[in-house]
C-alpha cells in the first residue's frame, strides 16, 4: 500500500500579527476604521489554530495580538467600568490598533514600492559609458568590503596556509618583541601611507604564524572600524584591497578597543 | 543639420552615453540644438520605438533619458552576461527597509512597534549589504542604535536623493489608485518617473 504523502496546504507567508490582520479586513472588506472586532478576532484565532495544527511556528507575537482581540471582543459586549480617557480602556486600545494598522499599511505600500523598483531593475539592462569616457564617468561606484566579505576573505587565507604548515605560536627562540595589535596597526598604516593601498591577501600572506595573522586581521578590522582604512572590493567575493581613508579623523582622539591588555585573568574571575 | 539629421544625432548621443543624459547636455552637444527641441525628439524617438517594437526602449529616468533593452527579452540578455548576484530583499527586509527610509533615524524597538514583530533578522540582512547603517544611539534609558539609510541605498534603487521617494501619501494615492483600476502592480512603477537603471555587467567571454 502507498504511503500516503502529507496534506500539503499553501498558507500565504504572513509578515506578522498586523499583516494577518490587514489581510482579514482586506479580505471581508471593511473599512479600517470601521472594523468589526468580533468578526476579525474570530477568523484571526481560526488561521492561528490552523498554523498550530500544521506545526508552523507561531510567534508570540500572534497570541499576544490574539489575546489583544479577545479582550476587545470581550469588552465590546460588556459595559466597561473604566474610565473613557484611561489608557486600559478598550476604545484607547482599539484606537491604537487601528491607528497601528494604518501605519503598517502605509509601510506596506512603501515596501512594496521599493520591490517594484528592484524587478524593474533586474528586468532592464543598460549600456555602461564607452570605455574612452571612463574617467569622466561621474559616479565610479566602488563596492565597500563588508564585515563578512572581510572575514570571508581571512578564511580563504587561513586555509590557504592549512596547506602549508604555519609555525608553531610560540616558537622556542624568544621573540624580540610581542606581536600586538596595536603595533600591527601602526605598521598597517605606515606602509599604506607609503603605498597608497594594498591588496588584502598580499597583507596577509606575508607572515608565517598564525598569531601574527590575527593580530594583523584584527588591526586591519579596528583600523577600518575607526575608518582610518577603507576595504574595497570591486565585486562581491573578489579581491580586497586596503586604501587609506583621506578624509580619516584624527586617530589620537578615537575610542580604541583594548586587544593588549591582559583581560584574561579578570574576566575569569 | 536638418531635423531627421537632429533626431539621429540625438540617438548616438544616448547609445554613447548608456547612463541617463539630461535635456540640457543633450542641447549643449548639438549646436543649435534647444533642451525644448531635444524634449520633442525624443518623445518621437520613444514613438519610434514603440511602434516598432525594438529590442530597446527610451525611458525617462531622474537624471534625464535612457536607452535600456525590454524587460521581454530579459531573460536572453541575462543570458550574455556572467551570473548577476541576486540582489533580491525578502519582504521582512523590503518592510524594516521602507521603515527606516521614511522614519530615519529610527531605533530597531520603533521598526518592531510599527511592525509588529521582531526585525532583527532583517536589519541584520540590511546591515549586511550596507542598505542601512547605525548613524548613533537615542539619548534615552537604554541608549538604543539608531538607523538610516546608506548610499548604497540610494545606488541599489537608481535614487538620487531621499527626496526623490514619493512620500507616504503619495504612495498611499497612487496605490489606491491601481489597486481601483485593477492594474498589474509590477507596472505602477510605470506610473511614477523611473528610476536610473544599472549597466548590464561582465561580458561572458
Amino acid at each position: 500500500m502507498p504511503a500516503r504523502a502529507p496534506l500539503q496546504v499553501q498558507l500565504p507567508d504572513f509578515q506578522g500579527p498586523l499583516d494577518l490582520l490587514l489581510h482579514l479586513i482586506q479580505k471581508n472588506e471593511m473599512d479600517i476604521h470601521s472594523v468589526s472586532i468580533a468578526q476579525i478576532t474570530d477568523q484571526y484565532l481560526a488561521y492561528i489554530e490552523l498554523m498550530q495544527e500544521l506545526d508552523l511556528d507561531v510567534a508570540s507575537e500572534y497570541l499576544l495580538m490574539a489575546s489583544t482581540l479577545l479582550y476587545l471582543k470581550s469588552q465590546s459586549v460588556l459595559p466597561s467600568t473604566r474610565r473613557r480617557r484611561s489608557e486600559g480602556h478598550p476604545d484607547a486600545i482599539r484606537e491604537a490598533l487601528v491607528q497601528q494598522l494604518l501605519e503598517y499599511k502605509r509601510v506596506k505600500v512603501a515596501a512594496d514600492y521599493l520591490e517594484s523598483i528592484q524587478r524593474a531593475r533586474e528586468e532592464v539592462f543598460s549600456r555602461p559609458p564607452d570605455p574612452a569616457f571612463a574617467d569622466q564617468v561621474a559616479r565610479e561606484y566602488r563596492y565597500h568590503a563588508s564585515l563578512a566579505d572581510l572575514i570571508a576573505a581571512f578564511r580563504q587565507v587561513l586555509a590557504r596556509r592549512e596547506e602549508r604548515e604555519l609555525l608553531p605560536d610560540f616558537p622556542e627562540e624568544i621573540q624580540e618583541e610581542p606581536i600586538t595589535v596595536e603595533a600591527k596597526m601602526r605598521e598597517i598604516l605606515l606602509e599604506l601611507e607609503t603605498q597608497g593601498s594594498v591588496a588584502f591577501g598580499t597583507l596577509l600572506d606575508r607572515f608565517q604564524s598564525r598569531l601574527e595573522l590575527i593580530a594583523t586581521f584584527l588591526a586591519i578590522l579596528e583600523l577600518v572600524r575607526l575608518r582610518q582604512v577603507f576595504a574595497r572590493q570591486e565585486e562581491p567575493h573578489g579581491p580586497i584591497t586596503l586604501e587609506l581613508n583621506p578624509e580619516r579623523p584624527d586617530i589620537s582622539s578615537l575610542e580604541w578597543t583594548s586587544f593588549d591588555e591582559p583581560a584574561g585573568v579578570e574576566a575569569y574571575r | 543639420m536638418s531635423q531627421p539629421e537632429w533626431k539621429r544625432t540625438v540617438e548616438a548621443l544616448l547609445f554613447a552615453a548608456g547612463e541617463p543624459i539630461s535635456l540640457v547636455q543633450i542641447a549643449e552637444a548639438i549646436e543649435g540644438m534647444t533642451p525644448e527641441i531635444a524634449q520633442q525628439l525624443l518623445e518621437e524617438l520613444q514613438r519610434e520605438y514603440e511602434a516598432e517594437r525594438r529590442g530597446f526602449q527610451l525611458v525617462a529616468v531622474q537624471r534625464g533619458y535612457q536607452l535600456v533593452t525590454r524587460p521581454e527579452y530579459a531573460e536572453a540578455v541575462q543570458r550574455l552576461f556572467t551570473k548577476r548576484v541576486s540582489q533580491r530583499l525578502s519582504q521582512a527586509a523590503l518592510e524594516t527597509l521602507a521603515i527606516v527610509a521614511y522614519y530615519q533615524p529610527v531605533t530597531r524597538a520603533e521598526i518592531e512597534e510599527i511592525r509588529g514583530v521582531s526585525s532583527e533578522s532583517a536589519l541584520h540582512s540590511l546591515l549586511e549589504r550596507r542598505l542601512i547603517t547605525v548613524v548613533g544611539r537615542k539619548e534615552v534609558p537604554g541608549r538604543p542604535l539608531l538607523y538610516a539609510t546608506t548610499d548604497e541605498f540610494l545606488h541599489h534603487f537608481g535614487l538620487e536623493d531621499l527626496s526623490a521617494l514619493p512620500s507616504l501619501a503619495e504612495l498611499e494615492e497612487m496605490f489606491a489608485r491601481v489597486e481601483s483600476e485593477r492594474t498589474d502592480r509590477c507596472d505602477w512603477i510605470s506610473t511614477w518617473q523611473r528610476p536610473a537603471l544599472p549597466p548590464g555587467g561582465r561580458l561572458k567571454t
